[in-house]
């Protein structure tokens, strides 16, 4: 049985825009009946994923792809739209290790309440509070404010209290290393230890190579979808074909194209040079170039006021040599 | 769906009610350690707030109130402090908790946190204020004017409805200021508005009687009515009039729950 069980999980997040902030403006707009309804844009899409105990999965994907979102879905910290997301034992998320310190309290208290907000019980928590401390080497401020610690220190101590327990389901957004050099082998030989261990690891990070050292299994995710799922290697490499493609593509549509609009049609257009390049089109100034380059108003003809409409104008720009030189 | 259903409770199974539980006392003992920080007199700072309005009150309104109060102005001093101390804990309380959901935006985005704990635990920090600096006033005049514990008993009816009445209010904007981030201004001025209609510094007497029912519908005033029966009315209060205000009580904290409950899954997108 899967410790992690994804069945179809779709999810639309609203987009944040200012338009509902203001109670005034949303009771107005309702009486005019010019109330609409805020955007939603599909942030995962149709997502499958079954994970079982012991497994280490790695997730990759550009920015903005769903990676995060995925993680903050598997927590239970958002849920989906659609779909059923089922988990079995103690998920640990260690993501961005400070949020949950309140600078004002004692160590100490910050422990048992950070502690909390893993869901271990109070006792249990003060039981664990020494070794805590000596992990992070931070016995002697017990009782002082957090915020009289360094910000390493205060990194150290949260990475000790994340990962005091052993948890049954890991969360990585993005592998952690914190404090100096010394303290960054001590985490290293912690988390290596919860690698061996039978403890079920999800891991987002940017770093490939990291992934097929480390991960047995490797979920690429792109625009909220899985795009493959299945043995790391495989995924880094099909994922970094794709990123090369994409690059090679994006180079492309930096060389300009040449748009003619027909002469002799009553196009809003008509007679008038456009360049298109980087997404946008540009009104060509000079036209002396035409008669150089041989061009007729027959070629542009497929560019219709239609097409034309759909792309951003760009400025207008002085010859079309300029460009194409650069 | 099954998670996204789920009311104030993250689940019905015991491990996360006691969660839920230590969560909020937690973050309210947090709260009155952070507030209290190097004061000497603590918690009884809580008592300063209504004695001072008492005397402000008294010195304006006494002598001009004192003939509806048995000629005595200090039975008028007892009135207004027993009233204030009732629209005080509400007025602070659900203020403070206004914005606690939208403060701990970060914190929820990275752990599994049901977000009622914010604003509960706020009102129960201010629920230890009241009973450590309040309320043995309140039961020292209780006691003083009525010479009769019983009354002492009864209290505790008027002081449950206030907590409900707190609770639902304090969930209800909570959630609605994660929408409407202009709610605090138009909140306070709500909030001045139940001051000012609630027979608080005035006698009841001087309302228009065909306005009198909507002060018996406002669960503050109800309350306050019932703390000063019970306090200072030789004549015992009805039980019905407590179980009223009971259920008005139970009525705001039933609309604040359900609103938080609606507005939860759709509050995340804009923390």
């Amino acid at each position: 049985m899967p410790v992690i069980d994804l069945r179809e999980v779709s999810l639309w997040r609203r987009t944040q825009e200012e338009f509902h902030y203001d109670l005034k403006r949303f009771v107005f707009n309702l009486l005019r009946g010019r109330h609409r309804r805020p955007n939603r844009r599909q942030v995962l899409e149709g997502v499958n994923i079954a994970v079982h105990a012991g497994e280490k999965v790695g997730i990759i994907g550009p920015n903005g792809s769903g990676k995060t979102t995925l993680l903050k879905v598997i927590c239970g910290i958002l849920a989906p739209t659609r779909g059923t997301v089922n988990t079995f034992g103690v998920i640990a998320p260690l993501i961005e290790l400070a949020a949950g310190f309140d600078v004002e309290l004692s160590l100490v208290d910050n422990i048992v309440y950070y502690g909390l907000l893993l869901g271990i019980a109070r006792r249990r928590m003060l039981q664990h509070v020494e070794r805590i401390l000596d992990f992070a080497e931070l016995g002697e401020y017990r009782n002082e404010p957090v915020k009289t610690l360094s910000s390493g220190m205060t990194a150290r101590l949260g990475f000790a209290i994340a990962t005091e327990f052993r948890p049954d389901i890991l969360i990585l957004d993005e592998v952690l290393a914190v404090g100096d050099e010394a303290f960054q082998r001590k985490c290293r030989q912690r988390i290596d230890a919860l690698w061996d261990d039978h403890v079920t690891i999800l891991v987002v990070s940017h770093n490939l190579d990291f992934i097929v050292r480390s991960c047995n299994r490797a979920l690429w995710i792109d625009r909220g979808r899985i795009v493959y799922d299945g043995a790391p290697y495989e995924a880094v490499l099909r994922y970094r074909l794709k990123v090369e493609e994409q690059r090679l593509a994006a180079e492309q549509a930096r060389t300009p194209m040449v748009l003619v609009a027909p002469n002799h049609s009553n196009s809003k257009y008509a007679g008038q040079v456009f360049a298109y390049f980087e997404g946008r089109l540009h009104l060509v100034v000079d036209r002396n170039w035409m008669n150089q380059s041989g061009l007729d108003d027959a070629e542009a003809i497929r560019f219709n006021d239609e097409i034309l409409d759909r792309i951003p104008l760009g400025e207008t720009i002085g010859t079309l040599r300029g460009i194409t030189a650069g | 769906m099954k998670e996204g259903v789920v009311a104030l409770f993250p689940s019905s199974n015991r491990a996360s009610m006691r969660r839920y539980f230590e969560l909020i006392t937690t973050i309210a003992e947090r709260n009155i350690k952070a507030r209290y920080r190097g004061s000497v007199l603590g918690v009884f700072w809580s008592l300063s707030n209504p004695l001072i309005m008492t005397g402000i009150y008294t010195l304006i309104f006494g002598t001009a109130f004192s003939s509806y109060y048995g000629n005595s102005i200090l039975n008028y001093v007892l009135a207004v402090f027993m009233g204030l101390v009732v629209v005080t804990f509400f007025a602070q309380s659900s203020s403070q908790a206004l914005t606690s959901v939208v403060a701990n935006g970060s914190l929820v985005n990275k752990i599994k946190i049901p977000l009622s704990v914010f604003p509960v635990s706020i009102v129960v920090a201010n629920l230890f204020q009241f009973l450590v600096g309040v309320l043995p006033v309140i039961v020292f005049v209780t006691l003083f004017a009525s010479h009769n514990p019983e009354r002492v008993l009864l209290l505790i009816a008027p002081a449950v409805s206030l907590l409900l009445v707190t609770v639902g209010a304090s969930l209800a904007v909570s959630a609605l200021f994660v929408f409407f981030r202009d709610l605090p201004y138009i909140y306070e001025l709500m909030v001045f508005i139940i001051w000012m209609t609630s027979p608080i510094f005035y006698p009841e007497d001087i309302v228009p009687p065909h306005l009198r029912v909507w002060v018996h519908l406002n669960p503050i005033a109800a309350i306050a009515n019932d703390i000063r029966q019970i306090a200072f009315n030789p004549l015992a209060p009805h039980l019905h009039t407590l179980a009223l205000t009971l259920s008005l009580g139970g009525l705001t904290l039933v609309l604040g729950a359900v609103l938080f409950v609606v507005l939860q899954p759709l509050a995340m997108d804009l923390l």
